[in-house]
């Protein structure tokens, strides 16, 4: 069986879900539980947190104007996080410069517990891996970002506007940067 | 990558590992890594690089993320806000909470259905053969990405009413015909105003005979999604570990050569998509028309509704029992299982099936081609034979084709 053929199962009991539910319980069910990652998505494109949340809310309110004109949509996440890329890089676009999120920020190396010197091999570990990351061009980083999240390459190819085997490559080059650095 | 006797490259290794792969691909891939060392610790340097950005986001840039600086929105009441607006989307959906106005609706529908039957002019269990496309079909020059509608007189009649069951019922029935509704990348989807067909990635050809079949019904948009390589598309099997591999050595002594087994796994494999396929169908008719979408349609829809749900259920059935017949000689007697399928309607049956044959295909996947997906620990014989009875008993035709 294909991952399509599983796309589109998951697509049909979405609509199932979304059958029983209310427009209001679906998008305040599914607003529940993804709006902190869509949140973090946003910052990660370069959205400040005040713009970032308020994105956020929008994109759930549009979801739900579009469910109640009738439109079923299979997968509400995936659904979302599109919404979100695209509205993401609208309101990026408008103030003009690209603002990674805080490459400072990386370097926030929290200490663990263990001996002084696990300590430090952890944290220099971090500190390598937080470089590469930050050194990966903006679609191999929300490749693995949204691959973290759950996403299948397909649905990642519909939230970036990609094709699969674009995302297939993004994540391969992404991983190997990572490797590479990490072996040294 | 065609020769899986030589290394899988990184790109490969990494959609394996995610579960990107065809089954067949991630059985030839599975059975390289078993002999070669070497993918095996790419493949582990992979998976341990994955776990180190997983580590890394939880840990370090998780907890760096600044909070949102304000709470969260209520939004129920931002939905009454919008609503008190006088939104007219909103307006509308509140109409159509109303259950007397859902059965108006409902009963224009499936008399809208009925007219379109009458002025069919062709059996009502046939299934509908393709209309001259002449007129509707957009130019084969359109570009991926552009929306064609097709259109007829019909159209501007019924333009006012939304599509129905039985106007996405014909889609269906149009798709079957052309086999479009086993596996291909196309999505049926009933908006307020129309029928939105969107075929993801299909090549010109096969995108033609889409419009063909559908050419001359109404108010059907066909789109077509751009790009996807339909060859990244893959398995959803997730692949951990190394596979059961003393099960599959016993199984595999019994062929003359290690080429006759993988022939023959292959065919197995075959055979499981194509009686997916069919299981698929079977379910998407099942969610699509449940039994109270089913009960007010005419009985020319009804009766079309039934072919398509019976052609499926004996091209399973006869998926079903080639794959039995194949691995029978490895399964040992057939389980005793309790109880006769009980009278019920199609639909929850349908989903049974489902279920049924999910079971069989990965089972098929794990005891014979070395799959893993999810949990392998019961991927013995023994499940593969009660699972392969429990469908043959709910596929009501499977004896009858043997």
């Amino acid at each position: 069986m294909t991952a399509l053929a599983y796309a589109q199962l998951h697509s049909i009991a979405a609509s199932e879900e979304q059958r029983r539910l209310t427009p209001e319980e679906a998008v305040a069910e599914l607003f529940a539980t993804a709006r902190e990652d869509v949140y973090r998505y946003l910052l990660t494109l370069g959205l400040v947190p005040a713009q970032a949340q308020e994105a956020t809310q929008e994109v759930f309110l549009r979801l739900y104007v579009v469910l109640c004109k009738g439109q079923r949509i299979g997968n509400m996440r995936a659904w979302v996080f599109r919404v979100a890329h695209n509205h993401g890089l609208t309101l990026r676009g408008q103030e003009q410069r690209w603002r990674p999120f805080d490459p400072a920020l990386e370097m926030r190396i929290p200490d663990d517990a263990g001996s002084p010197e696990q300590r430090l091999i952890e944290r220099e570990r971090r500190t390598i891996i937080g470089n590469a990351v930050a050194s990966l061009s903006p679609q191999q980083r929300q490749c693995l970002h949204l691959r973290t999240e759950g996403f299948r390459y397909r649905e990642i190819a519909r939230i970036l506007g990609i094709s699969d085997s674009s995302v297939g490559e993004f994540l391969r080059r992404a991983i190997a940067k990572l490797r590479k650095a990490l072996d040294g | 990558m065609a020769n899986w006797r030589t290394h899988p490259e990184e790109g490969d290794l990494l959609r394996f590992c995610d579960g990107e792969m065809r089954a067949k691909e991630t059985a030839r891939v599975a059975r390289h890594l078993e002999a070669c060392w070497d993918c095996r610790t790419r493949l582990d340097d992979l998976k341990q690089t994955i776990a180190e950005y997983v580590r890394y986001r939880r840990d370090v840039l998780a907890p760096a993320l600044p909070q949102p600086p304000r709470p969260w929105t209520n939004l129920r009441a931002e939905f009454a806000r919008m609503e008190a607006a006088g939104d007219r989307g909103l307006a509308w959906r509140r109409i159509f909470e109303h259950r007397a106005v859902w059965l108006v609706a409902c009963t224009l529908t499936a008399g809208t259905g009925v007219l379109f039957y009458a002025t069919k002019e062709r059996p009502p269990v046939e299934l509908p053969a393709p209309r001259a496309a002449a007129s509707v079909a957009p130019p084969a020059s359109l570009p991926t990405g552009v929306r064609s509608a097709t259109a007829s007189s019909a159209t501007t009649r019924k333009a006012a009413v939304a599509p129905g069951p039985e106007d996405e019922l014909r889609v269906i029935a149009a798709l079957d015909h052309i086999g479009a509704d086993l596996g291909d990348p196309i999505e049926v989807v009933r908006t307020h105003d129309r029928i939105v067909v969107t075929c993801i990635g299909l090549d010109a050809g096969r995108m033609r005979e889409v419009r063909t079949a559908l050419a001359g019904l109404p108010r059907v948009t066909v789109e077509l999604s751009p790009k996807p390589n339909i060859s990244a598309a893959g398995s959803p099997l997730e692949v951990v570990g190394a596979p059961h591999a003393p099960l599959r050595a016993e199984v595999a002594r019994r062929f003359d050569s290690p080429a006759a087994y993988e022939k023959f796994v292959d065919g197995l494999l075959k055979g499981s998509e194509a009686m997916m396929a069919r299981a698929h169908a079977l379910r998407r008719l099942a969610t699509r028309f449940p039994s109270d979408v089913e009960a007010p349609m005419s009985a020319g829809a009804k009766a079309l509704l039934a072919a398509i749900r019976e052609h499926h259920e004996t091209a399973l059935a006869r998926e079903v029992s080639s794959l039995h017949r194949s691995v029978q000689p490895f399964l040992g007697p057939p389980p005793a299982l309790a109880g006769d399928p009980a009278q019920e309607d199609w639909q929850p049956r349908a989903m049974r099936v489902f279920a049924d044959a999910e079971s069989v295909d990965r089972l098929l996947g794990a005891v014979f081609a070395g799959s893993q997906g999810g949990t392998a620990g019961d991927a013995t014989p023994a499940s593969l034979a009660i699972a392969l009875a429990k469908l043959e008993r709910d596929v009501p035709v499977a004896h009858e084709t043997q």
